[in-house]
């Protein structure tokens, strides 16, 4: 058992916020059951309707997205999509988002006895105005909602940090003091693709959140800066396609880790990393906690 | 749905720009207006898959006819006989078959999908009319396939095969079900005349399974608006219900 912040996990592998919905698309091609948890698309007080126009675009080794966080909302998550993810018995982490420091608490208030095993506060997307980024950029602001969201929950809160900041170690000390329990690292990274046709930028939104492979090196550097500075334990998040990705995340500080758009490539991914990650350890002779660090101890 | 690893049998360059790829071992059942998502490189460059109708399944071989369009498909034009491919699908839900005649409107690369649409209503004893329309006579593709299970007619922009003008110009039984699949300006063109039945609409897609947004519309249905993934709940919606730009 893996221990994130008080949330108990059978493997390190979770599928990361919006690239696997509320789990029942991909429920159709593989067992559920073979993740650690399934970190959920982002949830809100009311219904978000989403951002206008093109809203993805692929680039070199990732891509942009700029969906601006359309949800239906927590009453519609509480009635439609828990229920049919506790019956599966997997470990589910709500991300919340949230326009105010009042809507975050609200939020997280209504997940208290519910069955969730912990709430992840996206304080990161860099795809809506108010919210999101807004609160990821500021460490006074992260603060700020972050003890307004620990006053309302026991559950164990997990803060998912933007990497668009100039020091991301102030940003998880501040995080860390207001009461979170783990810190997930990193969300996308903001920026554009032009339409060189019509010489406009191609996503609605302008800009969007970049993901993918070619994000990897600038997730593993924050991790390993972080995980130096914080107590907390850390989820790695960032352009993992491989069990050799995942292997870099843990060696820099992260605990466990979460897979995103390479699912949209590699759909399988998630279900065969475990077995792998199993292998890996047998054949080195060497258990998960030797590793998580382990660059770190090495320099 | 299923993630195949299949194996190339033929590849073959319909007219210039268009192919059409033959893949064996595609075991699953599939409705026509159902797409795939082609893995077209092994390693992460270019990063996504790409989005295919499905144009045929014969004794699980897999057709797909796709027009060369950037780095992804012309990649996969470079695919062999022999090569291996990565498929998942079949994706989404396809044309509901609901009388015994049918009109099927197809314009350039949108007409691929059609085909195997045609076949399985010709199976089903149905009288179906094929409304192709394409640029010119160098771009008209899958003509006698057509012939085979339709009454085809064809109109080019130019006048060099069939009929001078739009596709929708060949229309003359306005009572048929339409079966389309096209530009968006032929499905604005089909609302104008009022025509009944459904198209099937292409949109830029990431995940292709429903859960990264990056292609959802508003439809109208039971006049309330709902979102909807192209991906997921269509590509097929009745003609009417899409809310254009939105």
């Amino acid at each position: 058992m893996i221990d994130i912040g008080g949330a108990k996990l059978k493997n390190p592998f979770m599928s990361a916020s919006g690239c696997f919905g509320y789990g029942q698309e991909f429920a159709k091609i593989m067992e559920l059951n073979s993740l650690g948890a399934i970190v959920v698309k982002g949830v809100s007080l009311e219904p978000w309707p989403g951002n206008k126009g093109v809203r993805v675009a692929e680039t070199p080794a990732g891509m942009l997205n700029a969906i601006g966080l359309e949800n239906p909302g927590i009453d519609y998550f509480l009635t439609h999509y828990l229920p049919w993810l506790n019956e599966k018995k997997i470990p589910v982490v709500v991300n919340i988002v949230g326009r105010s420091v009042d809507e975050y608490a609200l939020v997280a208030q209504r997940l208290n006895e519910t069955g969730v095993t912990a709430l992840e506060l996206n304080i990161s997307c860099p795809n809506v105005k108010e919210g999101g980024i807004a609160f990821g950029t500021s460490k006074e602001k992260a603060f700020e909602v972050v003890s307004a969201v620990r006053k309302e929950t026991s559950l164990p809160l997990w803060v998912k940090l933007s990497p668009n900041v100039t020091d991301i170690v102030e940003m998880a000390l501040a995080v860390e003091e207001a009461g979170a329990d783990a810190l997930t690292l990193i969300n996308t990274l903001t920026g554009m693709v032009i339409d060189i046709e019509t010489g406009k930028p191609l996503l609605g939104n302008l800009t969007g959140g970049l993901s993918g492979p070619a994000i990897k090196p600038i997730a593993v550097r924050m991790i390993y800066q972080v995980a130096q500075k914080v107590k907390v334990p850390i989820v790695g998040v960032g352009g993992i396609t491989s069990l050799d990705d995942a292997l870099e995340f843990f060696m820099a500080g992260a605990s466990a880790v979460q897979v995103g758009s390479a699912l949209f490539r590699d759909p399988l991914l998630l279900s065969r990393l475990p077995g792998e990650l199993e292998s890996y350890l047998a054949k080195k002779q060497t258990n998960l906690g030797a590793i998580i660090g382990l660059a770190r101890r090495n320099s | 749905m299923k993630d195949f690893l299949l194996q190339v049998t033929s590849q073959q360059e319909l007219v210039p720009g268009v192919f059409s790829l033959t893949l064996k071992g595609f075991t699953q059942e599939y409705e026509p207006g159902q797409f795939v998502q082609v893995e077209v490189a092994e390693n992460y460059e270019p990063f996504l898959r790409r989005p295919i109708s499905i144009c045929d399944v014969e004794d699980n071989n897999l057709q797909l006819v796709y027009r060369l369009k950037g780095r992804g498909t012309k990649l996969l034009a470079k695919k062999k006989p022999g090569d291996k491919v990565r498929v998942l699908g079949p994706i989404g839900y396809g044309f509901p078959l609901k009388s015994q005649r049918a009109t099927l409107i197809g314009g350039g690369i949108g007409v691929p999908p059609l085909l195997g649409l045609a076949k399985k209503m010709h199976g089903q004893g149905m009288e179906v009319t094929a409304l192709l329309g394409f640029k010119n006579k160098e771009e008209a593709i899958l003509l006698s396939e057509f012939a085979k299970y339709a009454d085809l007619q064809v109109a080019t922009l130019d006048g060099s095969s069939g009929r001078r003008g739009l596709v929708t110009e060949l229309i003359t039984n306005k009572d048929d079900l339409v079966y389309a699949c096209g530009p968006e300006g032929l499905f604005r063109t089909l609302e104008t005349l009022g025509v009944k039945g459904y198209y099937s609409l292409e949109k830029r897609m990431a995940c292709g399974v429903g859960v990264c947004l990056g292609c959802n519309i508003t439809v109208i249905k039971d006049e309330k608006e709902l979102r909807q993934r192209v991906c997921h709940d269509g590509p097929v919606f009745p003609i009417g219900s899409v809310k254009w730009g939105d």
